[in-house]
């Protein structure tokens, strides 16, 4: 666990420094609007399965995780 | 993170440090209430987005953007705890898509009779009435529960009503243990979808009419909300990303937060009793009620209704605001304590349970 939580840790913040080290030109392609909403919705999706694996893993290497698995009544 | 960037007539701001750790800490709050109760976190990210001066619009659309993508990951992990009903989520959610579309009307058709401040007023007066009653509702309901000690849920009455009612179509979920008329379904979906619209957090109806209307357990109710949060998050950025007004850098943010926040509810579900998402819901409702009632004298005043010194409007908005994020925290806390306490509970329970075996 701990292993996977720092290696998507690492993936993780690399893609937010490309983000953050590039805002004018992250602003500008995903603002344009028409089929560059198709880019806004990717990004969405790929940081919350690189960002989600990541906050998934770290709960479970600190010991955070399901007690019981229920469901219906 | 230091460029501010203007693009046609949308503004961006400027993101410095401190303003970039309030949207991780908001999102965090945000996704741990999500995750937990499946809705109720977003409220605060429009006006905290717009606080570090984004406009209206693209507070807005970056909520929405932020939205999707956290509720997915919320319903994924909650899936795999067996409490999402996919199917009863994704007929509400497509509902709550059209709701989404006659709230907007509304909402223009007011704007268009009495400007923003009468707009503001009718978002704050629907904040009031319908968090005040559901959440009062929900809140009893809860206490009564927790007093009694019931370990599994009770359909309700009216439920227990609805499911006899055989209109065609029906539909069963079983996740939720359900045979529902798409007649009720389909309309409690569009509910939910002009809550949104409206207060931008439409489980506030979705969650309560699941339990109480069709007769879902809470656990599943407000699991397959976060479906429905997706459907009408993926709906409603798609809408805002077209015209160019998604804030990439502040979705990410509050994602940066929101991601752990909201697995981290999902997770604290399998820890507690169904009625402890009741009373973390109501609690927030009730909460964010009395943060929207504080407003509502500067939406009279902007009106020319009531007159008000500029500074009490100032302090008003500001309590608005502070008791809206006293509400998420508060949830939070009372979620992180739960699980804490329960965790405790179990340590407890196994250390005596080595010491009978070794004694």
């Amino acid at each position: 666990m701990i292993r996977q939580a720092v290696i998507w840790g690492i993936i993780t913040l690399v893609a937010y420094l490309l983000v953050f080290t590039n805002q004018a030109a992250v602003i500008d392609y995903t603002t344009r609007g028409g089929l560059f909403a198709v880019l806004v919705v990717a990004a969405a999706l790929v940081f919350s399965f690189i960002h989600g694996a990541f906050a998934n893993y770290l709960l479970e290497a600190i010991g955070i995780r399901p007690l019981k698995q229920k469901g219906g009544k | 993170m230091d460029h501010g960037v203007t693009v046609a007539a949308k503004e961006f701001v400027n993101l410095n440090l401190s303003g970039g750790l309030f949207l991780i800490i908001l999102g965090f709050l945000g996704g741990l209430i999500s995750g937990f109760i499946g809705s109720g976190g977003a409220f605060v990210l429009t006006p905290g987005m717009m606080s570090l001066g984004a406009p209206a619009a693209v507070a807005v659309a970056s909520n929405m953007c932020h939205k999707f993508p956290k509720a997915l990951v919320g319903a994924y992990k909650r899936y795999k705890y067996g409490q999402v009903d996919l199917k009863l989520g994704l007929i509400m959610g497509i509902s709550a898509i059209v709701g989404v579309e006659v709230g907007v009307e509304i909402q223009k058709f007011i704007y268009a009779q009495w400007g923003s401040a009468g707009s503001n007023l009718y978002v704050s007066v629907v904040f009031v009435v319908v968090l005040v009653t559901l959440g009062s509702y929900v809140l009893c309901d809860g206490l009564r529960r927790m007093k009694t000690g019931e370990a599994t849920e009770v359909t309700s009455n009216l439920a227990r009503r609805v499911q006899q009612l055989r209109l065609w179509p029906m539909v069963r979920f079983k996740t939720a243990d359900a045979t529902v008329s798409l007649w009720i379904t389909v309309p409690l979906g569009m509910a939910t979808g002009m809550l949104a619209a409206t207060i931008a957090v439409g489980g506030f109806i979705g969650v309560p009419g699941m339990i109480y209307v069709i007769g879902a357990p809470s656990l599943v109710a407000s699991a397959t909300e976060l479906v429905i949060a997706f459907v009408m998050g993926l709906s409603g950025t798609l809408n805002w990303a077209l015209s160019g007004f998604v804030d990439l850098r502040m979705v990410l943010l509050i994602l940066l937060g929101s991601l752990v926040g909201v697995q981290l509810g999902a997770v604290g579900t399998t820890y507690v009793k169904d009625y402890m998402v009741k009373l973390v819901m109501s609690t927030v409702m009730l909460i964010v009620a009395v943060s929207r009632g504080v407003a509502i004298p500067t939406y009279l005043h902007e009106l020319g209704i009531v007159q008000l010194a500029a500074s009490t409007v100032g302090l008003l908005k500001n309590v608005s605001f502070l008791v809206m994020c006293f509400a998420l925290a508060l949830g939070g806390v009372i979620i992180v304590g739960s699980m804490w306490k329960r965790k405790r509970e179990l340590r407890v329970e196994a250390e005596a349970a080595v010491a009978a075996k070794t004694t």
